[in-house]
């Protein structure tokens, strides 16, 4: 069998280029619109290039206030029982727990809504 | 760089870069959404300083566009180029060209996209060597290879396909 030589380039020239002169090919985007489109992306990406650090301390300062939470509850659960012994007959217990429960809950809130907006604003 | 110069960029380049993409990826819609996105990028990218190399820099954008839409794609083997081939202005040359027009193009979408986009930068856009290196992440010996290599196996399919080099006069 004939091998098949190699394709002359200035024969493939001519002919890929005419093939290129054929494609009228379709409207092309308008230049202002992509520049604008990339001067907008650019200015969000400064801007959650600049609240990273904000973000960062959100989620910090959240930590830390768990941490003190924590850390006040260990040493002051001892007292904290003798406490609620000695209060068990009266209408303060249910009162103090009541309002800590209720403080706790906003705590929890705030951080999940916290969080939540961190979340939205990263995926934007 | 400045709207202004951006712009005037974009009018020289973005037809020839649409043919390019068109030619590599045979997919109209799909060489739209690639050129908006290669302008788009290049516009956030900190471009070269010297203005003679904002097309080298485009044109490889668009490459590796075009090579990760090939990747992802899980494509092998090429279709024919969508919507371009039964246009008005292709029969326009004369059904004989028409005709050798629509075999060439059948032949080029056998080729890799990589064939296709080294010997649409070499003979169609008269890019050098070193050029075509740059825009395909290509050493400049390997380009010279591979365009041997994809010109000898266009004529094989030409050859193949019963066509010959009569498609080319």
């Amino acid at each position: 069998m004939k091998k098949p030589e190699v394709i002359e380039e200035a024969r493939l020239a001519g002919a890929l280029s005419a093939l290129g002169r054929s494609d009228d090919g379709p409207p092309l985007p308008d230049p202002a619109a992509i520049w604008r489109r990339a001067q907008l992306l650019d200015a969000l990406e400064a801007r959650r290039r600049a609240a990273r650090p904000v973000e960062a301390a959100h989620r910090f300062s959240l930590a830390l206030t768990a941490v003190a939470l924590l850390a006040l509850a260990g040493s002051e659960g001892v007292s904290l029982l003798r406490w609620l012994e000695a209060a068990s007959g009266s209408l303060m217990l249910p009162l103090t727990l009541s309002l800590f429960l209720l403080g706790g809950g906003l705590f929890l809130a705030a951080g999940a809504a916290v969080g939540r907006n961190l979340a939205r604003r990263s995926e934007r | 760089m400045t709207q202004a110069e951006f712009e005037s960029f974009y009018s020289e380049t973005a037809r020839p870069f649409w043919t390019y993409l068109f030619r590599i990826c045979g997919d109209r819609a799909l060489a739209e959404d690639l050129i908006q996105e290669a302008y788009l990028r290049f516009c956030r990218a900190r471009v070269p300083a010297s203005r003679a190399e904002w097309r080298p820099f485009l044109y490889r954008i668009g490459s590796n566009l075009a090579a990760d839409w090939w990747r992802h794609s899980g494509r092998r083997e090429s279709s024919l180029p969508k919507g371009n081939i039964d246009s008005p202005s292709a029969a326009s040359g004369g059904e004989d060209e028409a005709i050798r027009r629509r075999e060439l193009e059948r032949s080029l979408a056998l080729l890799q996209p990589r064939q296709r986009a080294l010997l649409w930068l070499a003979y169609v856009e008269g890019r050098t060597h070193a050029e075509i290196a740059g825009t395909l992440s290509l050493s400049r010996a390997s380009v010279k290879v591979l365009l041997f290599r994809a010109r000898k196996r266009l004529g094989e399919i030409l050859e193949r396909n019963g066509i010959g080099r009569e498609v080319l006069s």
